[in-house]
Parts: structure tokens; C-alpha cells; sequence
């Protein structure tokens, strides 16, 4: 039997980002000739979102409140049964307000009608008298953090529940390899980004020598050392790189918090977020990238005479 | 030891480009004692600047040796040849070579900042300098604020203020008025009297030669006493 302590161990497996209670009820309704299937969901978690319904599939009216008698249906069952919103059905041994219609795609926990889980538990105790064990919950919605450790997750599921079936979304394995794919594809993507800044900059700040050659050629001829002057460009072309790399993580910040706001997601599936712990590697790497950028500058510094840097004679 | 302070020994300088070669200067033999004034005369492209700018490290001769105070410069390493610029040898530009974004004030000071001297100690040393100039309220200003005479004393100032036992100047009056071209030569001749300064000026004829101890001519390239 499904329990609450179940789900919690569940939830405490490495690589589950969340796990839900659903409760799926089919019963005959005369009505409709047909069986109408009922889903009590959780509507705080992902794994709802991700394998029933979510309030972003709402496609007329609104999605579930905390009213007892409120559903929402499926646009199909709706559409065959002709229901719009506002209509009382008389179901499941009691009257239920349409609140919204909605279409979820393709889902794995897909009903005809949903309404949250604690109503669903009542109707069915209370309305159709389903009193014995069970009617808490007869399914546990899974959702892993990474399609790439999804048959992890899923061998170790099916080590605690052993006496249930377990299934999935075979899509996970091309899932997965999509995202190994992408995250091959983005890390040589990175590379050769890095790689391109690295020349560009290193050309910006030859470029920059090269403007600046007359005032170095007559500090040079002042007694200003090599040294001293190579100190500037490096000091110079590290500002330079510590200011983009700033830049660049506020505007990365920004993307993400847009992206995020307006819900766009990389296959319907990735949720974009800052891995915090990425910005000191980006940072050193910057850093690196400014100190590789001032040494070619630096070489043509200590080749040119001061009086060839002051004619431009580079 | 050496009596001469400077010697210039066959020295040869070719420019090169688009697979010219062009002879600067050829087989220049050179000597000036301490403390001497020399005048370089010669026409514009006869190749003053050029000998000039070798004399002092700035550029490489094709051939040949310069010599100061007993040691070749051509030879010395690039912090050598630093600390002779910054300690011994002091160089006004034909075009003044101040820098456009500083002010007068800061053009001076990237001449002793290398010295580590304190800062008080630089600024009050750099005010004494322009105000002997009558320069003393310019300091603030860019260069571009000032008169081309006024520049030419300020690029003279940032040479005269490191104490150079050398002074190489090109042109130092070919940019001014009679007037002005007066008083800079008479600032670098009594500053080489109170430091006893060994002055090297290139001009194309408009400082009189009694103000040197010894006149060189260049022609085409070649030295001719």
C-alpha cells in the first residue's frame, strides 16, 4: 500500500527532485455513457506539473482553488460531452463546478477531471464510500532532477517498492542523450568562445598598444622600464577582463531571471538556473584569459625601441 | 678613462621599406667632451634627428657604436638602458611629445615618478620649474590649452627636471617666436653652466653658433666639422 511515509523515503532518494500523491479513480457514470476518469493531484509540486496537469494548461476559465466542489477537465472530455466553464456536473455521487478546461498534452497521469487531492479523498469516502485502505493515494508521481541519472532513480525505486510496478517515460534514454549531446556540444561551444576572446582580446590590446605607442614610446624614453610598462598592460588588460566577466554574469543573471519569469524552457523540459559555484571558475578564467591577452602586447613592448614606438614604426 | 662624454663611432643607419633601402646616415664619427655645447646644423632630412635619437638609445644604429660615459648603449640591457634615460640623459623633442590627455603638471611628473622621490618633495619641485617658466597657473591645464611656445617649455622643463648630466635637444627653438626661442636657449645654456650639463642641440640654422663650443654640420647624411 502507498503511504505518506513511503513518499517521504522516496523523496529522500539521490537524484529525485520531487515526488507527489495522486489518487486516479475511474468510475462508470451513466451520464456520460462512458467512464470518467477522476485525478486528485497535488498542486504544489513538480511532479504534478511535470506528469499530470499544471495551471499553465489552462485553456479556458481558471485552474483548481481550494473550493470543495470545484474541477477542471481535459478539453477533450469536455469538447466530446459538450461542458464550458460555469457548468455543474452531477459525477461522482455529488454536483462539481467547472472551473476551467484544460489541456495538459501528453501526460502520463492524464484524467478526465482533476480536482485537488483532498477533495477527491472526500468524495470518495465520503460521497461513494470507498472506506477501505487505499483511497489516499494510488500512484506516486516521480519526477528526476536529470534524464541522465534516470535509471538510477529508477532501480532504486523499484528496490523500495517492490511490490509495485514502477514505469516511466521511455523517452528519458533519447532525453538523456540529448542532453549529453548538449552539454558536449555547449562545453566545446565554451571552448572555442573562449578561445575566440582570447584572440580577440589579445588583438584588442595590441590594437590598444599600438594607439597608445607614442605615449609609451615617450615614457620609455623618460626611463620608464620595460617592466614598469608591461605592469600596466597586464594591470590594465586584467581590469579589463574582471569588468567583462562581471558584465557578463549580471546580463547571464539577467537572461535567466527572464527566461525564468516567462517560463521558457530548453525542451519543455531543462529550467535554466546560475550554478553559483561556477562564477569563481568563470572569474579565474577571465582573469587567465586578461593575462594571456596583455603578453603578446607585452613581447612587441620589449622588442620596439622607444623611439620606433614614438614614430609608430611598429 | 675616457675624456670624451659622448663618441659616436662609425655609425650607419638605414631605413628600410617596401624593399628600399635608405641611408639615414653613413660613417659618422663623432666625439664631445664633458660639459661642451655641440651644434648639429643641417638641412630638414639631412639627418640630424636621426643621429639625435641614436646618440641617446632611442633607436638602433644599422652599424657602429654610441658611447656614453665609457659605455656602449647599443650594448646595455633594456633596464640599463632605462636607468641611463631616467638618471643621465634628458631629451627635448622637435614636436615637444607631450602627452594630450595629461596636464602640464602630470606631463612633468612621469619624468621623476620613476625616482621614488616623496610626494610633496615632486610637487614643490615641479611648481619651483614653472614658475621659473611662468608657468606656475598653467599646471591644471592640457597641453592643447597651450601656446606652442609655452608647450616647448614645459617639454623642456620635464627634461631639465631629472638633472641630466646629458641634454639632447632637436630643435629645440624651431617652433617659436624669436622672443621665446631667446629665453629657452638661455634657460638651457644657464642650466648648463649651474649643473655643468653636456648639450647636444640639432638645428637647421636659427641658434646662433656662438652659443656652442663645437659646430658639426650633417649633409646627405654625413658628418662634416
Amino acid at each position: 500500500m502507498l503511504t505518506g511515509d513511503l513518499l517521504d523515503s522516496i523523496k529522500e532518494i539521490k537524484g529525485v527532485r520531487d515526488a507527489a500523491p495522486y489518487l486516479l479513480y475511474r468510475l462508470y457514470e451513466p451520464k456520460y455513457n462512458t467512464e470518467v476518469s477522476l485525478g486528485g493531484i497535488d498542486m504544489n509540486s513538480v511532479a504534478t506539473t511535470n506528469n499530470v496537469c499544471a495551471a499553465t494548461n489552462v485553456v479556458a476559465g481558471k485552474f483548481l482553488s481550494d473550493r470543495p466542489d470545484e474541477i477542471v477537465a481535459e478539453e477533450s472530455f469536455a469538447m466530446a460531452h459538450n461542458l464550458s466553464v460555469g457548468d455543474t456536473l452531477k459525477i461522482y455521487g455529488g454536483k462539481l463546478l467547472l472551473a476551467g478546461i484544460i489541456n495538459s498534452g501528453i501526460k502520463p497521469g492524464k484524467a478526465d477531471i482533476y480536482a485537488p487531492i483532498g477533495n477527491v479523498r472526500r468524495i470518495l469516502k465520503e460521497d461513494l464510500k470507498c472506506i477501505s485502505p487505499g483511497f489516499d493515494m494510488n500512484i506516486i508521481l516521480v519526477e528526476v532532477s536529470d534524464s541522465r541519472i534516470h535509471s538510477q532513480v529508477i532501480s532504486q525505486l523499484k528496490d523500495r517498492m517492490k511490490y509495485f510496478s514502477v514505469s516511466s517515460y521511455n523517452c528519458y534514454q533519447p532525453a538523456s542523450e540529448v542532453m549529453t549531446i548538449i552539454e558536449k556540444a555547449s562545453a566545446l561551444l565554451t571552448i572555442l568562445i573562449f578561445i575566440f576572446l582570447l584572440i580577440f582580446s589579445a588583438k584588442t590590446q595590441l590594437t590598444t598598444l599600438m594607439e597608445r605607442s607614442r605615449e609609451i614610446g615617450i615614457l620609455k624614453s623618460l626611463g620608464w622600464s620595460n617592466s614598469k610598462l608591461s605592469n600596466q598592460i597586464i594591470l590594465l588588460s586584467l581590469i579589463q577582463a574582471l569588468i567583462g566577466v562581471i558584465i557578463g554574469i549580471l546580463i547571464g543573471l539577467l537572461i535567466i531571471f527572464l527566461m525564468n519569469s516567462n517560463q521558457v524552457r530548453l525542451f519543455n523540459l531543462m529550467e535554466f538556473n546560475l550554478r553559483i559555484r561556477i562564477i569563481p571558475l568563470l572569474i579565474v578564467l577571465s582573469l587567465a584569459g586578461g593575462l594571456i591577452a596583455g603578453i603578446l602586447p607585452i613581447i612587441k613592448l620589449h622588442r620596439t625601441k622607444a623611439g620606433d614606438l614614438i614614430n609608430n614604426y611598429m | 678613462m675616457n675624456e670624451y662624454k659622448i663618441e659616436c663611432i662609425s655609425i650607419a643607419k638605414q631605413y628600410f621599406s617596401k624593399n628600399q633601402s635608405v641611408n639615414a646616415l653613413e660613417d659618422i664619427n663623432l666625439h664631445i667632451r664633458k660639459n661642451e655645447t655641440v651644434l648639429l646644423k643641417g638641412r630638414s632630412g639631412a639627418g640630424k634627428s636621426t643621429l639625435l635619437n641614436l646618440m641617446c638609445g632611442l633607436i638602433k644604429p644599422t652599424s657602429g657604436k654610441v658611447i656614453i660615459d665609457n659605455s656602449c648603449i647599443n650594448e646595455l640591457t633594456d633596464d640599463e638602458l632605462s636607468n641611463l634615460l631616467s638618471e643621465r640623459i634628458g631629451i627635448i623633442f622637435q614636436i615637444f611629445n607631450l602627452l594630450p590627455t595629461y596636464t602640464i603638471f602630470e606631463n612633468i611628473e612621469i619624468a621623476i615618478v620613476t625616482k621614488g622621490l616623496k610626494e610633496s618633495m615632486i610637487k614643490e619641485n615641479i611648481m619651483s620649474y614653472l614658475e621659473k617658466f611662468n608657468l606656475k597657473d598653467k599646471a591644471h591645464l592640457l597641453p592643447s590649452e597651450l601656446s606652442i611656445g609655452q608647450q616647448q617649455k614645459v617639454a623642456i622643463i620635464r627634461t631639465l627636471i631629472k638633472h641630466p648630466s646629458v641634454i639632447f635637444a632637436d630643435e629645440p627653438t624651431g617652433s617659436v617666436d624669436d622672443e621665446t626661442a631667446e629665453e629657452i636657449l638661455n634657460h638651457l645654456i644657464n642650466f648648463r653652466k649651474e649643473k655643468e650639463v653636456t648639450l647636444v642641440i640639432a638645428t637647421h640654422g636659427n641658434i646662433p653658433e656662438k652659443f656652442a663650443d663645437s659646430v658639426y654640420t650633417i649633409e646627405n647624411g654625413r658628418l662634416k666639422s
